[in-house]
């Protein structure tokens, strides 16, 4: 048990580090964007105006798999407490 | 607003972008190492809640290269537009070399992170003031990148004003360039070079992205 226990705890670590990852790339996502759009205001190129929609589903992104990976080590420490 | 203050602008955005593909990369292979560690260790472990917590983890390894894609997309959309507007600069060139960093070297950087979301700040806000000649204008983001890794507080130097910037609990000292012009291609140039500069710096050394997000696109 101990075994698994050190496993799962590595691998909670590994998924702590993607979080902490994910939510820097937000951050400086977030703080991009502004600028994206008082640079593009007006603009009518296509291309232009996808780059804002891809930022805001990178952000949605990064937010939701941050999210996932805190609700499987969630998941882990339930499933720990329950069998230790 | 004036095309180079725009053109500047998109710049420092694709260099905001070119550091999250880094680091949304690294959290691709940290999620992709976490789940390979959870398998592992609960070999043969038939129990929901273990179940559960993989099947969560898997969505998020498959997402980050997702995320990874998107902010590719993003940029190399910037690229395009960047060539349109200001043809032959270099500020729509490609970004074959983005780097990324390791969990932890991440994690080791997180300090050195902040201080560079601090200089990505203050070039985005400054952008309308850029220097009217190159070779200030790289000496004093020279200065500024030098400063903002000093431990200390050093005597301010150059020409321009002198004010205070807080990165974290710490005050650090960063010099204002003297309002002037909107920027010519040559220092959009020095822009473009810059960001790759700061994008090195912070980033390091391993070059996955790219080939996360050309996988992602050749199993779409």
């Amino acid at each position: 048990m101990d075994e698994v226990r050190d496993g799962i705890r590595a691998a909670q670590d590994s998924a702590q580090a993607a979080v902490a990852a994910l939510e820097a790339a937000r951050g400086e996502i977030e703080q991009a964007r502004p600028v994206l759009m008082t640079a593009l205001k007006g603009a009518m190129n296509p291309r232009a105006v996808s780059a804002e929609v891809e930022l805001a589903q990178a952000v949605e992104a990064c937010e939701e798999f941050a999210g996932l990976l805190r609700d499987g080590s969630g998941k882990f420490d339930e499933y720990l407490a329950t069998v230790a | 607003m004036a095309l180079g203050e725009v053109v500047a602008q998109l710049v420092s955005v694709r260099g905001a972008i070119q550091t999250a593909i880094g680091l949304t990369a690294n959290a691709a292979d940290e999620a992709t190492a976490a789940l390979a560690e959870a398998e592992d260790a609960l070999a043969g472990a038939n129990h929901g809640l273990a179940g559960d917590g993989l099947d969560l983890w898997r969505r998020a390894q498959s997402g980050n290269e997702f995320t990874v894609a998107k902010l590719v997309a993003a940029d190399e959309a910037l690229a395009e537009y960047l060539e349109i507007l200001s043809p032959g600069s270099g500020a729509g060139s490609r970004n074959a070399d983005i780097a990324k960093p390791s969990g932890e070297e991440l994690l080791k950087r997180s300090k050195e992170q902040v201080e560079q979301k601090s200089l990505f700040s203050m070039i985005t806000t400054k952008a309308d003031q850029v220097d009217d000649a190159s070779k200030t204008l790289g000496k004093d983001l020279v200065s500024l990148v030098n400063i903002e890794k000093a431990d200390e507080l050093p005597p301010a130097t150059g020409s321009g004003e002198t004010i205070s910037v807080e990165v974290g609990h710490r005050h650090h000292p960063v010099i204002q360039a003297p309002p002037t012009p909107a920027p010519d291609a040559g220092q959009i140039l020095n822009l473009v070079l810059l960001g790759t500069a700061v994008g090195t710096k912070v980033v390091g050394k391993i070059k996955k992205a790219t080939a996360a997000s050309n996988r992602w696109r050749h199993d779409e």
